[in-house]
């Protein structure tokens, strides 16, 4: 009966690790973005006239945390928003800033005004139409300290005013010029116009009404959300869809058999490891476009060693940043040593950090370090790619004698870590931003929103505040590659790589255009009935 | 039974209510993390934090929130989520069918599979079949159900294509739908419990089987099937209904893992959403809801048992 046993319990180990490596042997060929010969199907650029009607039925990564397009910020939240909330400027999809609920706008001659001309007839999905009032309601919640929006300097300081000089005009007055203001608030959901009906007794907004091409109709906790089309949408014809069904699907694995199995049209979030099987299914289209975005390491001034530059530097020049891209993305980025990769008009061609562990050996032995130290890297589970980024890194930088053990908490931790100077560096990435000051300001100016880790610096806080108080781009260009070359030299932020935007949706889906700022606009989408 | 027993198990289950709430409460508080750096995301500094802190009036002392909770909580409501500003007595309501009959469909499966195996392990220990079950649920003990999940959507849903591999469809609105979506995550969680509870079937039967009545059974001739079921499986039963209700337990808490995998919509992911976003209303809920259920589970294992055993008593 013994040997019975021991034969059983061997077979069926055998059994089970044979079960556990056939999935595994799917691993893929690192498969750069330019490498894209597939099976699948492509984009179709010819489908054929668009049908109007049906409801597309899309699968997120994560739940949305709150509605409240003033102080919410998960990603899953601002792809709702983008279709319910609009702007008076907007981005299209080549990233060109066109007027959008304001058909144009111009500049006082002491630069500190702008007055915007507001479309007419353009309604709220309550049925009432946007005014002036509206736009002025919708900035002040923004700014005001009381509301605790982090985006209220997309709008400006708190002192800002707003006044309505009639239905469709409104004048914003800053205390200090704001040259580049038109491009500040095309950019975020933040900025978008809410009716103040949205507003409920204590002060917040569960369920924003805008005047977008879609209305939130159902929501049921975070685990469906229902978008109707807007009947009075502005825009003649659109949207072609009738309603868009929304539901997160934590898992990858069973995220992405849901859009292979026809279960849903189209998905958020797909992992780069599947990339290469995706595009070999005839039944899902894959589409790709370069990202405006940055993964980086944050690295803590107000700590010891790091509050010493060299130390930051012989960090920078350790990475193999094309091996960290392998690891963290498969392969499906570009390395950059800036915040601003080659797809952007703003690229500055400064790479200082190529990999040089004898420099960066001799640059740790000037700050006093010849033996190294050692530190803690904090990258999050809530994006799983720092998590193998920050393995990767570990190792690159025991080659220069800096031992790192890495804390890889659950978001709202390391939320609490990174927000309070609790860390040595942690590992993050910014998307879809645009316009050079997006990059650099709120991130790097001296004590604002967005500087988590203590940088400062004069001579840079003066340039970026030149750059947001001009409009002529051949100008702003010249300023900002001062301040580029001033940040990456003192590297504040070690930039590893720039990712590739992937999605992924079903054949019958026409009309998606992938956009390098990541934003996922639904109106233009028709699907084959 | 009489009153005295009752008002006495309707006491102790007050207090637990009480300690669980009290200690969750205490706990989700004391870990690092905070609802409004979640609502806020990298988008935060001190002030924005402390506004919205003010906002969702985090800023008074834990007692006066918890005392506060109660209050309404005994008034038959439940709060706000913080997050999402949706009611929380609503949302649990929704969420908890899903759960009650994923849980449901898993111990059924589980019962189906362990008794039928356990007895006939028993009824032959030591032969091919004792020896096959033992093993198999050896492995099903030690199988992680995420991994038996996802194992199942690949073959089931991707390869085979004969199931949804998530979501879930609400019995009126139409019965086959819901079974096929039900399948795979009752399976998932199912199988494993029937691992667990074979072992314990079989060794209850066991136990059962060496006790003297039971041989003087056999010895005076009675037939073999007699002695299991109408003597053996009888009073074999209060063991069975403990491991089941432990089971029934376990599995309520423990179908998370198969809602996240499935993206089912049940009331373990919702608490365990909520813990993750620092949701403390969301957290209470859920928990006083599971604490209750739990509650209600071990009330009808004890009264089972009241049932089975004539010699019982409750003073």
């Amino acid at each position: 009966m013994k040997r019975i046993y021991s034969w059983f319990s061997i077979l069926l180990l055998i059994a089970l690790f044979a079960a556990c490596a056939a999935p595994a042997a799917e691993a893929p060929a690192a498969e750069t973005a330019t490498e894209a010969e597939s099976a699948a199907a492509e984009p179709a650029a010819d489908a054929g006239e668009p049908v109007a009607g049906g409801t597309l039925r899309v699968a997120f990564q994560n739940e949305w945390a709150g509605l409240d397009p003033h102080i919410a910020s998960s990603y899953s939240t601002y792809q709702i928003l983008n279709n319910v909330l609009e702007g008076l400027t907007f981005y299209d999809d080549e990233m060109n800033l066109v007027p959008w609920l304001a058909e144009s706008w111009e500049q006082s001659e002491d630069g500190l005004t702008w007055t915007f001309h507001l479309r007419e007839g353009v309604m709220f999905s309550n049925g009432r139409e946007m005014t002036a009032e509206d736009v002025k309601w919708s900035f002040e919640r923004l700014i005001d300290p009381a509301t605790g929006a982090g985006n209220a300097p997309r709008v400006g300081p708190p002192e800002t005013e707003i006044e309505v000089i009639d239905d469709y005009t409104v004048a914003i007055t800053h205390p200090e010029i704001f040259g580049i203001f038109p491009q500040s608030i095309g950019f975020d959901k933040s900025t978008g116009i809410v009716a103040k009906e949205s507003l409920e007794e204590d002060g917040t907004i569960n369920i924003p009404i805008g005047t977008g091409p879609f209305q939130i109709a159902e929501v049921e906790g975070t685990t469906r959300l229902v978008l109707e089309k807007n009947e009075n949408y502005w825009q003649e014809g659109l949207p072609y869809l009738d309603a868009i069904e929304i539901e997160p699907i934590p898992d990858d694995t069973v995220r992405e058999t849901a859009l292979r199995g026809g279960e849903v049209d189209w998905v958020l979030a797909i992992a780069p490891q599947s990339f290469a099987s995706l595009q070999e299914d005839p039944n899902v289209v894959v589409a790709t476009a370069p990202q405006l975005s940055y993964d980086y390491i944050g690295i803590n001034l107000t700590r010891e060693p790091f509050s010493d530059v060299r130390v930051r530097q012989a960090i920078a020049l350790a990475l193999d940043r094309a091996q960290l891209c392998e690891a963290g993305f498969f392969g499906l980025c570009e390395t950059i040593q800036g915040p601003i990769g080659t797809g952007s008009p703003w690229y500055f061609d400064y790479a200082p950090y190529g990999q040089d562990v004898d420099a960066a050996k001799a640059l740790l032995a000037d700050a006093g370090y010849p033996d190294g130290f050692e530190m803690e890297l904090l990258p999050t589970v809530q994006y799983g790619e720092t998590v193998r980024a920050a393995q990767v890194l570990q190792q690159q930088l025991a080659a220069i004698g800096i031992t790192a053990t890495i804390n890889a908490p659950e978001w709202s931790e390391w939320l609490e870590l990174e927000g309070n100077f609790q860390y040595d560096a942690y590992i993050c990435n910014w998307n879809g931003l645009i316009d050079a000051d997006q990059y650099y300001y709120l991130q790097h100016h001296t004590g604002l929103v967005f500087n988590f880790t203590g940088y400062s610096n004069e001579e840079f806080d003066k340039l970026v505040e030149d750059g947001r108080s001009i409009s002529d781009f051949d100008e702003r260009y010249s300023i900002y590659e001062q301040a580029n070359q001033i940040l990456v030299d003192d590297a504040p932020y070690v930039y590893m790589y720039n990712k590739q935007e992937i999605r992924a949706y079903a054949p019958t889906v026409h009309g998606f255009t992938v956009r390098p700022d990541q934003a996922n606009n639904f109106w233009t989408v028709w699907l084959e009935q | 039974m009489n009153t005295q027993y009752i008002i006495q198990r309707l006491l102790t289950t007050i207090a637990v209510l009480l300690g669980v709430t009290f200690a969750v409460f205490l706990i989700v508080q004391l870990v690092p993390g905070d609802p409004a750096r979640v609502i806020l995301g990298v988008q935060a500094n001190e002030e924005n934090v402390a506004a919205i802190r003010e906002r969702l009036r985090l800023n008074r002392p834990f007692l006066v929130q918890y005392g506060s909770w109660l209050w309404n909580a005994a008034q038959g409501d439940l709060g706000k989520s913080l997050i999402t500003g949706q009611d929380v007595t609503p949302q649990i309501l929704q969420r908890l069918p899903a759960t009650l009959q994923l849980a449901a469909v898993a111990l059924l499966i589980g019962v189906l599979i362990a008794l039928p195996a356990g007895v006939i392990s028993a009824l032959r220990p030591g032969s091919l079949l004792d020896v096959t079950a033992t093993v198999v649920s050896q492995i099903g003990v030690t199988i992680p159900d995420f991994w038996l999940g996802i194992l199942l959507v690949l073959a089931f849903s991707l390869g085979l294509g004969w199931l949804p591999p998530s979501g879930y469809t609400p019995f009126q609105e139409d019965p086959w739908d819901w079974l096929q979506h039900m399948i795979l995550p009752a399976i998932t969680a199912g199988v494993i419990s029937a691992a667990i509870q074979t072992r314990f079937v079989r060794s209850a039967i066991l136990e059962v089987l060496n006790q003297d009545y039971v041989r003087t059974g056999r010895a005076k001739g009675l037939r073999a099937t007699t002695v299991v079921v109408r003597h053996a499986l009888r009073n074999a039963l209060i063991p069975i209904i403990t491991i089941v209700g432990l089971q029934t337990t376990a599995l309520l808490s423990s179908v998370v893992v198969v809602e996240v995998v499935f993206a089912w919509p049940g009331l373990g992911r919702l608490a365990l959403d909520a813990v993750l976003d620092r949701d403390y209303p969301l957290v209470q809920g859920t928990v006083l809801t599971m604490a209750m259920l739990l509650t209600l589970v071990n009330l009808a294992v004890d009264l089972l048992y009241f049932v089975l055993d004539p010699r019982l008593e409750y003073a």
